[in-house]
């Protein structure tokens, strides 16, 4: 049996039962709507929706991409200085630990009356950066002793010892987060369009908030149902750019 | 000649070598035998420059030695070729054979392009040879380096190693728990217990027969039985 069968066929039989359910309960259409009736929302607004999914995905790579430099960045400012490290890695923690919605209004206030977006790709960033800077942390200390042992005997330099010995062992770490990441960044950005409200988003959150406010119960779920998808869609891009790389590399992944 | 000249050493201040004095014969293959832990790694590692004697020295070593390692310790992003240049590329200083001709000497010419993942561990092995072969020294330690092999295997690589030696007359210390591989490699065997060397053995074999009728011959026997005594009485 195929592995993706099972799933399908659960998926399947549970929208089944929703939908005769609802039928057969009479029950009303903002407090769940049968999945024909969601179907029929995401087909009617499929215009809006991939505008605003669109929006979203944008700051969510952007997100992305500013949480992998930064990571890297910073990790590396961490190898060269001990200093460094000890004097940014608390607040680093600081920053993964205070509840990203409590954030939010701060940095929307600070930032987001000129530039929303930049308020949003800020909070989305706060949201991701953490897993791939401790990732690779711990994969810039997963190298194979007996290879050290090896770029010693060679008088290799720092730098060679680096570049050659610690940052590809440190590879698969930095995949790897920047797959749960990419996770994290889709809900930062879900996140910060909830806090940002009306504030000029364009984004799939703010529709599924503004059907909300309208009882637009079906259009909610199609929303709901779009962002669950970018998220699954998201996260196997990754998984497969990371096996892609991985397996190009030649290197077992990461365990992590 | 490479040797250890009064040397003593120990981890976190526990002792494990007190003046120590052993000489590596020249074209020779010296191997240590020694019960677990009695420090037959770190005599490597002091030769080597990878550790620091407490007091004493390392002498006759003048460039970094050729180390070939229990696992085959290649990077594993970088293709076989380019493992086998690391050493000449992290020293500067070319090795005794390009790699090519070092690739070639092991069998392993048409693997250049390779993974190590894609090889098998006794590729593995023969390019971690050949890295040696490729390093600009005499000099080349062994730590156990066929054990996770199997029998025929292992074989294989004591041949390609014996022939390997005399033709560019290595000094090699070898390193390895098995009687058998201590008989029919070492010039000269010595068993290491308690941070002691003891006296050479030299099984005195006739390196002009072939490898199977060595392997068969009565100064092998003779040699492992010698070798199992002295572990025995040693080890009691
Ligand atoms: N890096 C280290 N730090 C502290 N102690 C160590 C270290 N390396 C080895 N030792 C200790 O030194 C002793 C000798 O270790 P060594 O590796 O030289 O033994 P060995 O003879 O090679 O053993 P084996 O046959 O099992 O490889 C052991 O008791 C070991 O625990
Ligand atoms: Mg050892």
């Amino acid at each position: 049996m195929k592995a993706w069968l099972p799933p399908v066929l659960l998926f399947g039989c549970l929208i089944l039962v929703w939908e005769v359910s609802v039928w057969a309960f009479d029950i009303p259409k903002f407090l769940l709507p049968a999945p024909t009736a969601v179907a029929g929302a995401l087909w009617e607004n499929s215009a809006d929706f991939l505008v605003a999914g669109l929006a979203t995905l944008r700051i969510t790579l952007i997100a992305l991409g500013f949480a992998v430099l930064s990571g890297v960045v910073l990790t590396l400012a961490f190898s060269l200085s001990r200093f460094l490290g000890q004097a940014l890695y608390p607040i680093a923690i600081v920053l993964q630990v205070t509840p990203i919605v409590s954030v939010a209004p701060l940095i929307l206030i600070w930032v987001g009356i000129d530039h929303v977006d930049r308020a949003l790709v800020i909070i989305a960033w706060l949201a991701a950066f953490f897993p791939i800077l401790t990732n690779l942390m711990t994969g810039l200390r997963q190298v194979d002793p007996t290879l050290v042992d090896l770029f010693r005997l060679y008088k290799a330099s720092r730098w060679q010892r680096f570049w050659m010995l610690t940052w590809p062992s440190a590879i698969p770490y930095l995949l790897a987060g920047v797959k749960i990441s990419s996770g994290l960044a889709l809900i930062g950005a879900v996140v910060a369009e909830f806090v940002a409200g009306s504030g000029g988003s364009t984004g799939l959150a703010w529709r599924i908030l503004e059907a909300g406010n309208r009882l637009q119960v079906p259009k909610m779920f199609a929303g709901l149902i779009i962002l669950s998808a970018m998220g699954v869609v998201l996260f196997y891009c990754f998984s497969a750019l990371e096996r892609v790389l991985v397996g190009r590399l030649g290197v077992r992944g990461a365990v992590t | 000649m490479p040797s250890l000249d009064a040397v003593s050493f120990g981890y976190d201040g526990r002792m494990l070598i007190s003046d120590l004095h052993v000489d590596f014969t020249p074209g020779n293959i010296s191997v240590l035998l020694g019960p677990s832990g009695c420090g037959k790694s770190t005599l490597l590692r002091l030769l080597a420059g990878l550790e620091t004697p407490n007091s004493g020295a390392v002498k006759g070593v003048d460039t970094a030695p050729a180390f070939v390692f229990q696992d085959a310790a290649l990077l594993p992003w970088a293709s076989v070729e380019d493992n086998v240049a690391l050493p000449s590329r992290l020293s500067g200083e070319a090795g005794a054979l390009s790699t090519r001709d070092a690739l070639q000497a092991v069998g392993l010419a048409d693997y250049a392009k390779r993974k190590p993942a894609q090889l098998s561990g006794g590729q593995r092995m023969r390019v971690s040879i050949a890295r040696a072969l490729a390093t600009h020294t005499n000099l080349v330690l062994f730590d156990e380096p066929f054990a996770a092999l199997d029998e025929i295997l292992r074989f294989q690589l004591n041949d390609l190693l014996l022939d390997l030696q005399q033709h560019y007359g290595w000094t090699v210390v070898f390193v390895t728990h098995s009687l058998y591989e201590a008989a029919f490699l070492g010039d000269r065997i010595a068993v290491m217990h308690n941070g002691t060397v003891s006296d050479w053995t030299e099984p005195g074999l006739d390196r002009s027969l072939d490898a199977d009728a060595q392997r068969a011959s009565a100064a092998l026997h003779d040699c492992v039985k010698t070798l199992s005594a002295r572990m025995r009485g040693r080890a009691e």
